[in-house]
């Protein structure tokens, strides 16, 4: 029993990191309609970051905040010269996958080239450790956790609250007729990759904190779950995104605790691919769905 | 050798891909039941090798029989894949479900090490000509893969050109056209990744005869792209075009990096120099010339009426909808 | 193409239709019977209880103002989406339901409002690919090569080029259909249908984008496939096309038929005029 509660507790701390990797996701696939693989490896460079800035003497948690202005402002720069130039060439979506797919490996082995392909470390920034209602945090994990909280409900007042998210959902909701409404989309786009960008960031090194060790392949091998959190609330929907990302976070590591750990990953796996198949538009599909997966 | 069964492997995918439009990221899966089901088939039972490595099966079977089944594997293994990929969805999500299978078939096989020894892999899967001496055999599995892969362009050939060609390249253009015509989408999907799965079977299963072992991490997706970017290179649909593009992207780019200076305090560091120009010239291609350097030949009948190619247009298969138009 | 008629091939007629079997020309049973068909998308009643025949032989004509639901009706019929509710008889046989591949193969063909052409494959590989029951589509054609499949496909090609003839479009043989006018494209998907060798043709606007001149030619070429025997249902807005070329016409508004007659016999009748304003 006291299993199954701290494996809910783990789960709750990687659905945090998961939810914050998931929204910004989510909020670029809205945006702009596009599946960017290279997600994973710019999450990877972002830890990265985090590692260098750590080495320059600043604390985790500033580390943590520049590491992911940084990706963020990466992603801008990524959409405005290469893809956003793509879609208006008129690539198609899998040959845009394609590009994202070879642009996160070349992310990956330019970190490879940079740092080397050895395993790396924060050191010891867990902090001590609190029991909470039974369940067992350390000080970083529930330090991440606020800082999910605080992003997601700043995000949610942005969306809601501000002249610029109406903006961003109305372009979201239809690019073109929100053009000729007299939104100005491409800066729209910039503004979504720069918020998505650094939420990836955070993501990035939060999950470098949480994890011992971490590699290059750090960012490409959590791409799945976090995908899987970004489906099952329906791609394009932040909302969606926050809670697929606890479910999934909850769910794969308490079926690692009754189960099998090495079978943790299969969990997402599967839940990913049954939402896929079952229910493309995501668990609340029929009532916030606006973007049209289906051809 | 490596070229042999990276062709095979490049053919299939384009046969998939590039000729039928099937958006299959999870391609290394069917090279990867190939090559499990040849080493379980030719190794020995497991308790001979004193349970250093376990799996299932363990026939001692000869290579021809382990082979085809293995082909057999793929096929099998391509259409499982298929299943996966019919729901009528936007061909970027396809290929992000053919991902996650990939990932997830990865995933399972590491884990369970009753199956195939789990992450560690298989390997001492010994070579079946080596019994005349170790250069000789070498020389004799070269000379079998070559046979392989001259059978296979026949084979290739029969299914990319004709009018089962034409089917297909008809069913990447227009799926919807397609079943308005009386074709069942379903059943020319799974065909193409049928086929397609036997090459990548036979693929894998040469190439584990040969180097011995098979591992989880011998496949990421990142070994998908290099056969993706051979395609793309090379010029969708196009068979020669493939071949060369193959040739190119191994020899040049993953073989050739092993010639620069190695630098000693960076181990890994010529392969990821390999990796970033892979990756470089496929978003090249994919920008500056999607259609690949040989594009797929216009196929014409008997003579022809007048001269009517003035449009001079490019090409067949495009990543991109607005060249040409 | 301004001389469809002299380039025709008789005995066996380049368009090739399948001569009626049961029913025949004129007969009792219709070709095509729709019962009550319904079809919903989401809260959208887009049909909402059709009912029709055709009979084979004839021309009939489908019309209404926008989003009448006419291309619904075809989309449905053909097995292009499955009905919300209804019933389709084809032949004498219930086919309510079936995927379109499977009634194209029975011979009820439809064209998409917008031309649908493979663009990759050439005009005549376009016409080629529709040739039903290939033996080059058979595990024994693929695998034996031309030796089972190159006599058949030296008839395919005679066929399609008379095709092209006839549709005044030989030059194109080798084009990519994608470099093809909207007009062309519209023609390249017609001429496979009648590869096909339908019994049934639906077609969604086949005039819509054709200068007036071509508008006279292909109503020319209908009326002759009708005489060779092959049923046509036509969604037709330009009503002096639908005059000349449809002995009845089914008048359609918000998803349900609201009358059923001769053009000439819907001019007058009020409903049409108060939907549609007649011209
Ligand atoms: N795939 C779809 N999803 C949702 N609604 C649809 C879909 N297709 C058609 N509709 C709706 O169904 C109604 C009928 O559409 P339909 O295309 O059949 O009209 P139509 O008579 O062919 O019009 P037009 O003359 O403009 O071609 C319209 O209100 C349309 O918005
Ligand atoms: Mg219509």
């Amino acid at each position: 029993m006291s299993l199954l509660i701290d494996a809910i507790g783990f789960g709750i701390a990687s659905g945090a990191v998961l939810a914050l990797g998931a929204v910004g996701f989510t909020v670029q696939f809205g945006i702009s309609s596009i599946l960017n693989i290279t997600y994973g490896s710019l999450m990877t460079l972002a830890a990265y970051f985090g590692l260098l800035l750590v080495g320059a003497g600043l604390s985790i948690w500033l580390a943590l905040a520049v590491g992911a202005l940084m990706v963020g402002l990466i992603s801008v720069v990524f959409h405005r010269v290469l893809l956003g130039p793509m879609v208006k060439r008129g690539i198609r979506p899998f040959g845009l996958i394609v590009v994202t797919v070879a642009c996160g490996i070349v992310l990956q082995y330019i970190v490879v080239a940079v740092v080397g392909p050895t395993a790396q470390s924060y050191g010891n920034v867990s902090g001590a450790t609190l029991r909470f209602l039974g369940m067992t945090f350390t000080t970083a994990q529930l330090v991440i956790i606020a800082i999910t909280a605080s992003l997601m409900l700043a995000l949610h007042l942005l969306l809601t609250r501000t002249k610029l998210g109406r903006a961003m959902r109305a372009t979201s909701a239809n690019r073109t007729l929100a053009q000729s409404c007299g939104i100005a989309t491409d800066r729209i786009s910039d503004v979504a990759w720069l918020i998505s960008g650094s939420l990836c960031g955070a993501a990035g090194v939060a999950l470098a904190i949480t994890v011992a060790t971490f590699d290059f392949t750090l960012g490409s091998v959590f791409l799945v779950p976090m995908i899987a959190a970004a489906v099952l609330g329906g791609v394009g929907q932040p909302y969606g995104a926050m809670l697929g990302g606890l479910v999934v976070g909850i769910s794969t590591q308490v079926a690692g605790a009754l189960w099998n750990p090495a079978y943790q990953d299969v969990i997402a796996l599967v839940i990913l691919i049954a939402m896929l198949l079952l229910r493309p538009r995501g668990f609340f599909g029929a009532a916030w769905s606006s973007r049209r997966l289906l051809a | 050798m490596y070229l042999g069964t990276d062709l095979l492997a490049a053919w299939g995918l384009n046969l998939e891909f590039g000729v039928a439009g099937i958006a299959n990221l999870a391609y290394i899966v069917v090279i990867a039941a190939g090559a499990y089901t040849y080493a379980v088939l030719t190794l020995g039972p497991t308790s001979g090798n004193g349970g250093f490595q376990q799996y299932i099966l363990g026939f001692h079977l000869p290579f021809a029989v382990a082979v085809v089944a293995a082909a057999l594997a793929g096929a099998l293994v391509g259409v499982v894949i298929g299943i996966t990929g019919l729901k009528r969805l936007r061909q970027d999500y396809q290929g992000m479900v053919m991902l996650v299978v990939s990932l997830m078939a990865a995933t399972v096989v590491g884990a369970d090490t009753g199956l195939f020894n789990g992450q560690a892999g298989l390997s001492l899967v010994s070579n079946p000509f080596s019994g005349s001496g170790s250069a000789r055999g070498d020389w004799t599995y070269v000379a079998v893969v070559a046979l392989a892969c001259a059978v296979g362009f026949l084979v290739l050939r029969r299914f990319t050109g004709g009018p089962m060609g034409r089917t297909l390249r008809a069913m990447r253009d227009d799926e919807h056209a397609v079943a308005a015509i009386g074709r069942s989408v379903v059943k020319l999907r799974l065909v193409a990744q049928a086929v397609g799965g036997a090459f990548g079977g036979v693929s894998g299963a040469l190439l584990v005869g040969f180097i011995g072992g098979w591992s989880p991490s011998a496949w990421g997706y990142p070994e998908t792209l290099a056969l993706l970017t051979a395609i793309i290179v090379g010029g969708m649909g196009n068979n020669v075009g493939v071949s060369i593009g193959t040739f190119v992207v191994y020899l040049l780019l993953l073989q050739g990096v092993q010639f620069l200076p190695q630098v000693a305090s960076h181990p890994g560091l010529t392969e990821a120099f390999g990796w970033i120009i892979l990756g470089a010239t496929t978003v090249a291609f994919v920008w500056l010339r999607p259609q690949g350097v040989f594009p797929e030949r216009r196929p014409r009948f008997g003579p022809r009426a007048r001269s009517g190619d003035g449009g001079g247009a490019p090409s067949g298969p495009e990543l991109s909808d607005s060249v040409g138009a | 193409m301004a001389n469809a008629l002299d380039e025709q091939a008789p005995p066996s007629l380049p368009g090739g239709v399948a001569v009626v079997g049961r029913g025949g020309a004129g007969g009792s049973a219709p070709l095509l019977r729709v019962e009550h068909l319904v079809k919903h998308y989401g809260g959208v009643r887009a049909v909402d209880g059709v009912s029709f025949t055709v009979a084979a032989g004839t021309i009939t004509g489908l019309i209404g103002p926008n989003g009448a639901g006419k291309s619904t009706v075809l989309s449905v019929v053909s097995g292009f989406t499955p009905p919300t509710g209804g019933r389709i008889w084809f032949d004498g046989r219930d086919v309510t339901g079936l995927p379109m591949h499977r009634l194209a193969r029975t011979g009820l063909v439809r064209t998409f409002q917008l031309a649908r052409v493979f663009g990759g494959l050439t005009t005549l590989e376009n016409l080629l690919v529709a040739a039903p029951r290939q033996r080059g589509l058979s595990p024994l054609g693929v695998l034996g090569g031309r030796f089972v499949w190159g006599a058949e496909e030296r008839r395919l090609v005679e066929r399609a080029r008379a095709l092209l003839r006839r549709f005044g479009m030989a030059s194109k043989a080798d084009d990519y259909a994608r470099t093809l006018s909207g007009g062309q494209k519209r023609a390249v998907e017609i001429m496979r249908c009648m590869m096909m060798r339908p019994r049934l043709l639906l077609l969604d606007e086949p005039m819509a984008g054709l200068s007036p001149r071509l508008v006279v030619e292909l109503e020319q070429i209908l009326v002759e496939l009708r005489d060779e025997g092959l049923a046509l249902l036509v969604v037709e807005h330009e009503l002096e096309t639908v005059d000349r070329l449809c002995a009845t016409v089914v008048a359609m508004a918000h998803g349900r038929v609201i009358a059923e007659g001769t053009m000439a016999d819907l001019r007058t009748r009020r409903e049409v005029q108060d939907s549609y304003v007649v011209g």
